[in-house]
């Protein structure tokens, strides 16, 4: 083998070793124990896909893209049996048969908790929006600024638990064809939206001090009403949250 | 073994992302991406049959959906306002060589040696995988990232002279 072709071979060598084992470039690894010039043009290439690697891997994630792929989360199966016994055509009617079957059962008799549809619009607003925040920043004031500039209340008192989270920012959602403000707040793998509306414009009826909650998939919402304003919380698991907000028998909304 | 969804995601979803942003030039593109990939995951379950071939399967049908994305603009072109496209890059002598340069750099490349190139780079796939998920035979793997290297070399060298001391002519 030539220095070159060994060069050639060694281009496709993964930085990180994976290909130590694989015979497909282990007469060019035995070259290098044999010819200087190739180990040092290998130790540069190395030294430099290393490099780009690390840079890449840095490339940062939407803080919000797992919490969507996980909304969707069921459990894919393997194929079964009747994948091969019927054609596609049958198999697609088996099973829209037995689909809609289980529909009808399962709203006849199981009734499957789902959100009020209010609530479920407040989740696919804020979670499966196109945008995530509109205003980035853990600057709370800031973020009541931009929420006050927008001709809406930005005074509103938070709980002392949820005061404590660091904000990431804020966005504005269209509610029966008024706006309605959500702060996000992300700590670590804690991240929650906090909807707050006018109290007239949510329609289910909250009890005064007294949090509501529902739950759909893995989803949860946490809705309280403090003087003329509702809060509904969402995120993956807010309920946990939310019920330590609740001091000597008292719920404490730090209104 | 059964494939459970959320491990998949936890697996794999940022190394797709970053595949996205490096095939698209914008998040907002590359999180659709990512999200279209694992619905059809949920949708073609059975279609991967065998877990060792999840990571593949799944670059795999990211690369294509791309394709017919880029298909479908051509016929329907349009232009997304909000669009965030990463940034262009400049001269970074005397900067670090972050993600973003990395990224910019890799964006000026033609895609015939930027799409290789970027799964060399991302979660480090072989050049068997990488052939597998374009279609590609090993030969043309070979040759496109080869001169991928090269050209993203050059143009790293170029850019930041003093952060990647790295011989644009390897030693003879």
């Amino acid at each position: 083998m030539t220095r070159e072709r060994a060069k050639e071979l060694l281009e496709l060598y993964r930085a990180n070793d994976a290909d130590r084992s694989d015979p497909f470039f282990s007469e060019a690894l035995q070259m290098l124990e044999v010819d200087p010039v190739l180990a040092d043009w290998f130790e540069n290439e190395r030294e430099f896909d290393g490099t780009v690697s690390r840079a890449v891997a840095d490339v940062p994630i939407p803080a919000d893209l797992k919490s969507r792929l996980l909304l969707h989360q069921v459990t894919p199966t393997r194929p079964r049996w009747w994948h091969h016994a019927l054609r596609p055509a049958e198999f697609g009617l088996a099973a829209a048969i037995a689909f809609l079957l289980a529909i009808g059962i399962a709203w006849l008799y199981v009734r499957p908790p789902v959100p009020s549809p209010f609530r479920a619009e407040v989740l696919q607003q804020t979670w499966l929006g196109r945008r995530h925040v509109d205003l980035e920043t853990s600057n709370l004031p800031e973020i009541r600024r931009f929420i006050a500039a927008h001709d809406l209340r930005g005074d509103f008192k938070l709980p002392p638990e949820l005061a404590a989270m660091r904000p990431h920012g804020c966005s504005l959602l269209s509610v029966k064809g008024r706006r309605v403000p959500y702060v996000c707040f992300i700590e670590g793998s804690k991240h929650l939206h906090l909807v707050v509306m006018d109290r007239t414009l949510f329609p289910d009826p909250v009890e005064m001090g007294t949090p509501d909650f529902e739950t759909w998939q893995n989803w949860n919402t946490a809705t309280w009403t403090q003087g003329k304003l509702t809060f509904v919380l969402t995120g993956l698991k807010p309920n946990e949250f939310v019920k330590k907000f609740r001091k000597d028998g008292q719920w404490t909304w730090g209104g | 073994m059964e494939i459970s969804y959320e491990n998949a995601v936890q697996a794999h979803y940022e190394s797709l992302y970053r595949f996205a942003v490096s095939l698209t030039n914008s998040e907002s593109a590359a999180s659709d991406l990512t999200q279209a990939t694992f619905e059809r995951l949920l949708r073609k379950s059975a279609d991967v049959r065998d877990p060792a071939k999840l990571k593949s399967w799944l670059f795999t049908t990211l690369y294509r959906l791309f394709i017919e994305q880029k298909r479908s603009e051509k016929r329907h072109p349009h232009v997304d306002l909000d669009d965030a496209p990463v940034p262009h890059v400049e001269s970074t002598a005397g900067e670090a060589l972050d993600a973003s340069t990395v990224m910019a750099a890799l964006q000026q490349l033609e895609e015939p040696f930027r799409t290789p190139l970027a799964l060399f780079y991302l979660d480090q796939h072989s050049y068997r995988e990488i052939g597998e998920i374009l279609g590609l035979p090993i030969g043309t793997v070979m040759s496109r990232l080869s001169r991928g290297k090269a050209l993203l070399r050059a143009l790293l060298t170029d850019r930041a002279p003093n952060i990647i001391p790295f011989p644009l002519r390897a030693a003879s």
